[in-house]
């Protein structure tokens, strides 16, 4: 073989490897960070209608609450949130929870639910901003949509399993059930991988940065009920510590060099607005 | 001596030969496009909120840029380098909610767009049949009418740039 063969030769075979490589590498990135890079518009509306399910279920647990004034003020703040978020195709809905549960759930497709609870142990608009981007966090980053495979094709068990719901089978439509039973169980137990429990704290750092909200107000609500959940954390192997998710909190605003001092808090809106909440009790 | 120059010689058209290869296959890994999903997207002169406003980007617009730098993606515009969250993009042109709605089968993937089964999306759009439903209302497991009131809560855009904007005063 003349020497110019064997340089076009090597060229042709490292471009192929090379390319191929390449490929698959960037997929991968796709896969691991990207929202809605690679799905159909059947792929959202399954989600949509995944998470429906999944927040008609929460709302059988709990009654939402009827204070309309409430309601309006904490879907402006999630609102606003969500207008920095890169899926601008979904219809999210914030809702509040009649409980003294100390708590907040995120259902595929835009369905967000604080507690009375929760909102108690508040002290300004940026913890309410943070803990509703953290929620926002699991619906842009798909976490139960990517854990269960939902999608709106035929190569997703579950919605091969959905197809079928449409038929007589029983069997198909009690596995159906089966799945969201598991997508409940998800959100509702916060039974979340540790790496998306992470992402969503860094996502509710982003949002309240973008939002002018102090980007550590979930870092002080977390400090804030860490006594009274403690019992509620599972191992550290499968769930990240409060005091863990504090740190990265705060080791994320170092790095972006974010200046907390500069954010705001909005207390008095949010004291005026959840003073319903505390007279009632 | 000549034995080894050949050897030297054809060991040289090799490794050029790799390299002009990786040069080929480098641009697959070089550039991705990506499109600003959130209604604006502001880029910084440094991967930090707090460095200075180089540029502000509109929902739509469509940018290639080289890499992912953690929560960052560096792109140039207008000549300067500057960085976007990457929480503010994606690979696709942003979709309007109708599209959503209306279900159509369709991917989205890097703008180009092909028909997929329309039966397997009714269904999982279906999800649960109204029997099921039904049986879960009734066995108090899930309340669907309490979805319906959530969703008919509607609160209209410039009622949130409102908002938004009375956090400035």
């Amino acid at each position: 073989m003349n020497p110019f063969s064997r340089t076009l030769l090597a060229v042709m075979i490292t471009s192929v490897f090379g390319c191929h490589s390449a490929s698959a590498a960037e997929q991968g990135w796709r896969e691991r960070s990207s929202s809605v890079a690679d799905v159909t518009v059947s792929d959202i509306s399954a989600e949509v209608s995944f998470g429906r399910e999944i927040a008609a279920r929460i709302l059988g647990r709990y009654q939402a609450s009827n204070d309309a004034e409430l309601i309006k003020y904490v879907n402006l703040v999630g609102l606003a949130l969500v207008r920095n978020t890169n899926r601008p195709e979904l219809d999210f809905h914030f809702s509040v929870l009649n409980t003294d549960e100390i708590n907040a759930y995120a259902a595929p497709g835009g369905y967000v639910f604080i507690t009375q609870g929760a909102l108690k142990l508040m002290r300004d608009e940026a913890e309410l901003a943070g803990v509703l981007a953290h929620e926002i966090g699991h619906v842009v980053e798909m976490h139960v949509v990517k854990e269960l495979k939902i999608k709106g094709d035929d190569n997703s068990a579950v919605t091969g399993l959905a197809r079928l719901v449409g038929g007589s089978s029983e069997s198909a439509r009690a596995a159906f059930g089966q799945a969201v039973d598991k997508g409940f169980e998800m959100v509702f137990q916060d039974a979340y991988k540790r790496e998306d429990e992470l992402q969503s704290d860094r996502v509710s750092v982003t949002l309240n940065t973008l939002g002018g909200y102090d980007a550590g107000a979930l870092a002080r609500y977390l400090n804030r009920i860490q006594p009274l959940k403690e019992k509620a954390v599972s191992s550290e192997d499968t769930h990240p510590t409060f005091p863990f998710r504090v740190a990265q909190i705060q080791s994320l605003i170092a790095t972006d060099g974010i200046e907390i001092a500069k954010q705001s808090k909005f207390e008095a809106r949010f004291m005026s607005s959840t003073q319903g909440l505390r007279m009632s009790h | 001596m000549v034995k080894k120059e050949i050897i030297l010689k054809h060991l040289f058209h090799s490794v050029m030969g790799i390299f002009l290869g990786a040069l080929c296959a480098f641009p697959v890994l070089a550039d991705s496009i990506y499109f600003v999903q959130s209604a604006t997207a502001k880029v910084m002169s440094q991967p930090s909120f707090q460095s200075e406003v180089i540029a502000t980007l509109n929902r739509g617009d469509k940018f290639k840029a080289p890499k992912k730098l953690g929560n960052w993606i560096k792109i140039t515009r207008d000549g300067k380098q500057g960085y976007v969250s990457a929480l503010l993009v994606a690979n696709h042109a942003p979709l309007n909610k109708l599209e959503v709605v209306g279900a159509k089968d369709v991917t989205i993937n890097n703008g180009v767009r092909r028909r997929a089964s329309s039966f397997s999306s009714a269904a999982a759009a279906r999800g649960l049949t109204k029997e099921d439903r039904k049986r879960a209302d009734e066995e108090n497991k899930a309340d669907y009418s309490a979805v319906t009131k959530m969703e008919s809560t509607l609160v209209k855009e410039d009622e949130v740039t409102h908002f938004v904007e009375s956090e400035k005063k």
